[in-house]
């Protein structure tokens, strides 16, 4: 009797714990937090990305000497951020998210001036293009110099990815290069780039 | 007889109860004071701190105010040890300067490695700031 009854209330505490504790959860999730779904670039990964770009743009002691010299008397630089090239296999990818991170806390970290670089100055744009291009270089400097409305610096960049992968391991690299383009000097100013590498490697056994 | 079905049972329940529980979040932190440059360790995981020690903390400040920290970590095994991170800093009030919007930061220390972990303040008045280490889940 004592035996059956303890049968019954083990099967009964373990069919609540089924119930109770192992359905379908809902909830908040941190979005700060480090997070590896697959080998494709997430939002995680962009992230990441966007927390190196600004640690150095706003710490580089080049970068830093080289603002002093232009700018002696302490006016903050006036920035605009330029779209990201999307080099990679994912072209749904919103690399926006990253120029939008870093436009962010760059405003905030009271450093730079930040100027939106709509898309209807096609002109604007399609002067940089052409000077980052080598085209028309010394007429389209004295347009661009003679412009009133412009930011002093410019950054732009670039997303690649290198996919490989044998029977069981597929690795997936991918490298954020930025540049900061001075409009004065047409000179990069500053360059940095980071990588991130994930790896996926298939069981031998199970799935 | 009984007793065997017994055991079975009791691990049944534990296997349930340890698979369905929320993932383990707690780990280090270091707070550092940029004042008198001290720094204290708290340890929220023993398991952990067992893992990973922290060596020491240092400061630049640049000459446009921002501060640029630097924590040095040790392995203390012998396998890789995955990690996220966390950088938050504080100004001379005690507020916390542009709370939760800073993403972990993940490393992969490798056996014995002692690595250096770095930040940059995300504003020039920055006092205190503390880094939370975690195991990534």
């Amino acid at each position: 009797m004592l035996n059956r009854c303890f049968i019954v209330f083990t099967l009964t505490a373990l069919g609540a714990v089924f119930l109770t504790g192992c359905r379908t959860q809902l909830g908040y999730a941190d979005p700060q937090e480090a997070r590896i779904l697959s080998t494709r670039l997430g939002a995680y990964d962009l992230q990441q990305n966007a927390i190196a770009m600004i640690d150095s743009l706003l710490s580089n002691p080049v970068f830093n000497r080289k603002l002093a010299e232009q700018f002696p008397d302490g006016r903050r630089p006036v920035i605009s951020v330029q779209g990201l090239i999307n080099d990679t296999r994912q072209l749904n990818l919103k690399l926006d998210a990253i120029t939008n991170s870093i436009s962010t806390r760059l405003i905030n970290s009271d450093k730079f001036e930040f100027m939106d670089l709509p898309a209807n100055n096609e002109a604007l744009l399609q002067i940089i293009a052409d000077i980052m291009g080598g085209v028309g270089d010394e007429a389209r400097k004295a347009q661009l110099l003679g412009m009133q409305d412009r930011p002093d610096y410019i950054l732009t960049g670039q997303v690649q990815e290198i996919s490989e992968s044998d029977s069981r391991v597929s690795e997936s690299y991918y490298k954020l290069t930025m540049r900061l383009v001075n409009l004065q000097t047409f000179k990069f100013d500053w360059a940095e780039e980071n990588d991130i590498r994930k790896t996926q490697t298939k069981a031998r056994f199970g799935y | 007889m009984r007793k065997c079905f017994s055991l079975f049972m009791f691990l049944c329940c534990l296997f349930l109860l340890s698979a369905c529980q929320a993932p383990k979040s707690a780990g280090l932190a270091t707070v550092v004071d940029l004042a008198d440059d001290s720094s204290q360790v708290r340890f929220d995981d023993n398991r952990l701190a067992a893992s990973l020690q922290v060596l020491g903390a240092l400061t630049r400040h640049n000459p446009d105010g921002f501060i640029i920290a630097q924590i040095e970590l040790q392995n203390l095994t012998q396998r890789n040890l995955p990690l996220q991170y966390h950088f938050s800093w504080f100004d001379a009030g005690g507020m916390e300067i542009y709370p939760g919007k800073r993403a972990w930061q993940q490393k992969n220390l490798h056996g014995g490695e002692i690595a250096n972990l770095q930040a940059v303040s995300p504003y020039p008045g920055a006092a205190r700031f503390v880094v939370y280490f975690r195991r990534i889940p």
